[in-house]
């Protein structure tokens, strides 16, 4: 410090400043002696021609002030000197904006990632796919890849490539997506790698002898811990090795992000996978995604009739049921279904987090800026002797904001440091808010989610808005000052004195209100989460493991022999096989012909299960027996007991008999009775029939169980190689029977935990505005008090005439918040379960913690006043 | 202040720089012998306050048309004296200049005038 201030020469000039004007002073002095003053009246007269000094140095400083940035560093400095002197204060304000920033900043993120850098891409707007599109056809048409490589030869410039996705298969790490490319896939949507090189031309060459791979950024963490040596790697697929040439770029695994694929592999290698891959001519094989680049100035109008032409050409050869007025279609990438999805999914509830985090800020900058309010008053004398000795008011009042900007420019430090902390949550937390799809084992999406540029703007401006937002009203108000009344006595007079008490209490009705708002939320989801978790979902989660996969394309004995592998392993007591998982939102869709009883209201499940399924699973057996394969195949059905009460009340059901299928349909004999369980949270249970699984075939999808009783996580890597060496073809990771019970109400758990964290953060701040706001209180009533307690007031009184300043704006808040709460819950209604919006106990639960909370922080200053002493605050006046 | 100051016509905005140059020009001198001087000088119409004189001259030294040096005063105390650098002379030169034209367009507009009048 000392060297920066020589540089300046500072003192030095300050020196010279002093001696100068003192000597023109000494010389007035002298002159008016000589004039026939005395000496004391020459000094005064003196004095009083000259004026302020302080204001004329002030001017002779600015004249050699460097600018105003060194204008700046002096304000910057004595702000320091001003927060270092009160460090509580200064650390307090920066972690709760911090805490603001920082949250406001991870979901910005989110945000940033989805709607404004979705692609990693060469100017993504240039791309376009390809489709089709018919009255009959649910889903986007694909083309054979005949037809692709028509429309490619035909449209050079566009540079067509197509990919073929295709279903999981399950590797060391967990389940990989993967994706069949053409040779210049990379090379049109412009893609850089990471690390190494992306599939070319040459590696799409049939009869490559080594077949390649490219792995994205996220496996590549993962499962390779980001190490270069990757490209020393193969990776192996079903039994077949492919040599890893390169790393794709991060937020990088297709245009889907919804359905990310980790691994690309040439079109041509799709041939060494027939579990993946149709076995059919390659020439055939469909092309799901068709992408090329449309430079500026081509119409697509063009494409399109001209793309048109090879499809109709297509459907006249081979005509299909779907083909019938087939239209094609053209879509920017950035508009195409994948990557709208993933921005419809995640508008909603990430709106929501964006505006409880600005709620969170809003609380936290009026909180601070009723603390400087208080500040501003316990700092009156020593602004209103700056202001004397000459100094300018937007001098000061620039000093004041400096020093908000200062505690800004902290909380926004800490506010990044928490956003780039805090950002590994966001897969997971965008995975969840995106829903389940089919195509997504590892149910995250492919997308970049590290705050970038954008996010650290984000955050600075927030930083820079939260500094004028808090700290312009409280610098104005404490530099209107009257510098006489304030010179001559501490107190200001009443009717200031009571404005400014109404403006903290108009804050902390506001932030009370907020606070009760996050908190009856917080409450009504945290009523919805134990509701749901004590919904019995009729099947024992602990111990279970599972997994889906389809198994289709494997030989047909595959589920039988993987389960008979699964069976023999030693921590496994038991495992079985079925079409689905049970609790699996399946809607109740086959018709079961019940005598005496209407078909048309007996659709329902049917599902087709292994013997020792119920045991896997942990549903209880109530009457008869599980299945045996040798005597029960085609022959028998076991019914739950939603079943029997429904069709059967107050009658044996073993034994009856019932029809599968429009009546009479396939007769069948109930064996076996067993436990209800919950098809889907908030959702009646339904009636359900269980065949033997129709072995040696296998159902597909399929789904297998088996319940361990040792460690449930320890056996996860062995079925993983099991799964991997049989080349299954999964549609998501081995699950456990917790986690999958669990994502019921991912949902509302993220809602209920946002809710609570939030609503802790804002009750903590509210509380500090109160405690803020009764202390500037207490202290500017310092006298009145002094008066009361020596006419004979008691503590107690005191201490209750405090208390009950804040009572009318905690109880108008507490009354806000919940009106604004009751009408804002219309719009998550139906995300509550087993309450309502208008919920007692909630309100009450809520109200009850506010006012406990409000109470304790009003106490602390409602006891210091109690302690006044008279003498000494009499004395004071 | 005494009542000649209240009474004096303010000094025309831009131009006590050109008189503190002028007076300067005499040779080095000190902050309170130029307010002096101008004061004297102008037989007690123009007062330049202090408020105005040290941000002057201290303009002026920043913009180098004018040196400071400190050295004993005729009553034997360290002061800061004044003097007119090169830049300064040319500056004072060229103000001289410019206040002639400016007096001499002025006295026109207000000759002609008094003739219609």
């Amino acid at each position: 410090v000392s060297r920066w201030r020589k540089f300046f020469k500072r003192e030095r000039l300050e020196r010279q400043l002093d001696s100068e004007l003192q000597f023109h002073i000494d010389e007035l002095i002298q002159d008016y002696i000589k004039a026939g003053m005395t000496e004391s009246q020459a000094r005064q007269t003196a004095l009083s021609e000259f004026g302020g000094i302080g204001g004329i140095k002030e001017d002779l400083r600015a004249v050699w002030r460097w600018s105003w940035l060194d204008r700046l560093g002096q304000d910057v400095r004595y702000s320091a000197r001003v927060l270092a002197k009160s460090p509580a204060f200064t650390i307090v304000v920066v972690l709760l904006l911090g805490a603001g920033i920082g949250t406001t900043s991870i979901i910005f993120t989110a945000l940033n990632a989805v709607f404004w850098h979705p692609l990693p891409a060469r100017n993504p707007s240039e791309l376009r796919t390809l489709s089709w599109t018919s009255p009959t056809l649910r889903y986007a048409g694909s083309f054979t890849h005949q037809t692709y490589r028509q429309m490619h030869a035909a449209m050079p410039e566009a540079n067509l490539a197509c990919a073929w996705r295709l279903r999981s298969s399950m590797a060391e790490w967990g389940p990989v997506a993967f994706q069949l490319v053409t040779g210049n896939y990379f090379r049109t949507i412009g893609i850089k790698p990471a690390l190494g090189r992306l599939i070319d031309t040459e590696d799409d060459l049939p009869g490559n002898p080594t077949p390649v791979a490219v792995i994205s950024y996220r496996v590549w963490l993962r499962a390779y811990g980001g190490s270069p040596d990757v490209l020393n790697h193969k990776l192996t697929i079903a039994g077949r090795p492919l040599q890893i040439i390169g790393v794709m770029p991060e937020g990088f695994a297709g245009l889907w992000p919804l359905e990310p694929h980790d691994v690309m592999i040439p079109y041509t290698a799709g041939s060494l996978f027939p579990q993946f891959v149709p076995p059919r001519d390659p020439s055939l094989w469909s092309c799901a995604e068709v992408v090329g680049r449309w430079p500026a100035g081509v119409s697509e109008d063009q494409l399109r009739s001209q793309a048109q032409n090879f499809l109709q050409a297509e459907f006249a050869a081979n005509p299909s049921k779907d083909s019938k007025d087939a239209r094609l279609v053209v879509s920017g990438v950035l508009d195409s279904r994948g990557q709208s999805e993933l921005r419809e999914r995640t508008i909603g509830p990430l709106t929501i987090l964006l505006v409880t985090g600005s709620i969170i800020l809003l609380i936290t900058c009026t909180n601070i800026g009723s603390l400087l309010l208080t500040r501003g008053h316990a700092r009156r004398v020593e602004l209103a002797t700056r202001l004397a000795i000459g100094a300018g008011r937007w001098r000061i009042v620039g000093q004041l904001i400096t020093e908000s900007v200062l505690i800004s420019i902290a909380g926004g430090a800490v506010g990044i440091a928490t956003a780039y902390i805090g950002a590994p949550i966001l897969p997971d937390l965008l995975g969840e808010l995106g829903g389940r799809t089919w195509l997504n084992p590892t149910r995250t999406p492919g997308v970049s989610l590290q705050p970038d540029f954008r996010v650290v703007g984000f955050a600075l401006l927030l930083t820079v808005c939260t500094a004028l937002l808090f700290g312009m009203w409280p610098a104005l108000r404490a530099t209107r000052v009257d510098l006489v009344l304030w010179m001559k006595q501490s107190s200001t007079g009443a009717s200031k004195r009571h404005l400014r008490v109404k403006t903290g209490n108009i804050l902390i009705g506001i932030q009370i209100g907020l606070s009760m708002l996050l908190l009856l939320g917080a409450a009504l989801f945290g009523r919805t989460l134990i509701n749901l978790r004590s919904v019995p979902v009729g099947y024992e989660p602990n111990g279970l493991l599972f997994v889906e996969l389809d198994p289709s394309r494997n030989r047909p004995t595959f589920v039988q022999d993987i389960l008979r592998t699964l069976e023999t392993m030693p921590q496994v007591t038991s495992a079985a096989a079925s079409q689905w998982p049970l609790y699996n939102n399946a809607e109740p869709r086959l018709a079961v012909c019940v005598p005496e009883h209407d078909p048309a209201q007996s659709a329902m499940d049917i599902e087709p299960v292994t013997p020792r399924f119920f045991e896997t699973w942990g549903v209880r057996m109530t009457r008869g027996r599980d299945f045996d394969l040798s005597q029960d195949a085609g022959q028998s059905v076991i019914v739950n007991e939603k079943f029997v009460k429904a069709f059967l009340p107050n009658r044996n059901p073993i034994g009856l008999q019932l029809g599968l299928g429009r009546c009479p349909g396939n007769r069948r004999t109930i064996v076996g009775v067993v436990g209800d369980h919950l098809d889907r949270q908030r959702v009646e249970i339904t009636p359900m029939v269980y065949v033997p699984y129709p072995f040696p075939r296998a159902t597909t999808p399929a789904t297998l169980a088996v319940r361990t009783s040792g460690n449930v996580s320890a056996l996860i890597p062995a079925i993983r190689r099991l799964l991997q060496d049989g080349g299954a073809n999964v549609d998501g990771d081995v699950m456990t029977g917790e986690a999958y019970v669990q994502k019921e109400w991912r949902r509302e758990r993220l809602l209920a935990g946002a809710l609570v964290l939030f609503s802790v953060l804002a009750v903590a701040i509210s509380c500090l505005g109160i405690y803020g706001t009764l202390s500037y209180l207490v202290i500017s009533r310092t006298p009145e008090i002094g008066i009361r307690m020596a006419l004979g007031a008691r503590t107690r009184a005191v201490i209750r005439m405090v208390l009950f300043e804040s009572l009318t704006p905690v109880g108008a808040g507490i009354a806000l918040g919940w009106a604004a709460g009751f009408i804002l819950a219309r719009w998550v209604e139906s995300l509550l379960f087993g309450v309502t919006r208008s919920d007692l106990v909630s309100t009450i639960a809520a109200a009850a913690v506010l006012a406990a909370t409000a109470g304790i922080a009003a106490l602390l200053p409602a006891r210091r006043a109690s302690r006044i002493s008279p003498m000494r605050a009499l004395r004071h006046e | 202040m005494t009542l000649a100051a209240l009474n004096s016509p303010d000094i025309p905005q831009g131009t006590l720089d050109m008189l503190i140059l002028k007076v300067v020009a005499g040779g080095p001198i000190h902050g309170y012998a130029i307010a002096q001087s101008i004061q004297q000088i102008s037989k007690q119409v123009l007062l330049v306050p202090q408020g105005s004189l040290y941000p002057a001259l201290h303009r002026l030294e920043r913009r180098r048309l004018l040196q400071a040096e400190w050295k004993s005063s005729e009553t034997g105390r360290e002061a800061k004296f004044y003097r007119l650098t090169a830049k300064g002379r040319k500056q004072l030169a060229q103000e001289t200049d410019d206040w002639e034209q400016l007096r001499n367009a002025i006295d026109l507009i207000m000759r002609r005038v008094e003739r219609q009048a």
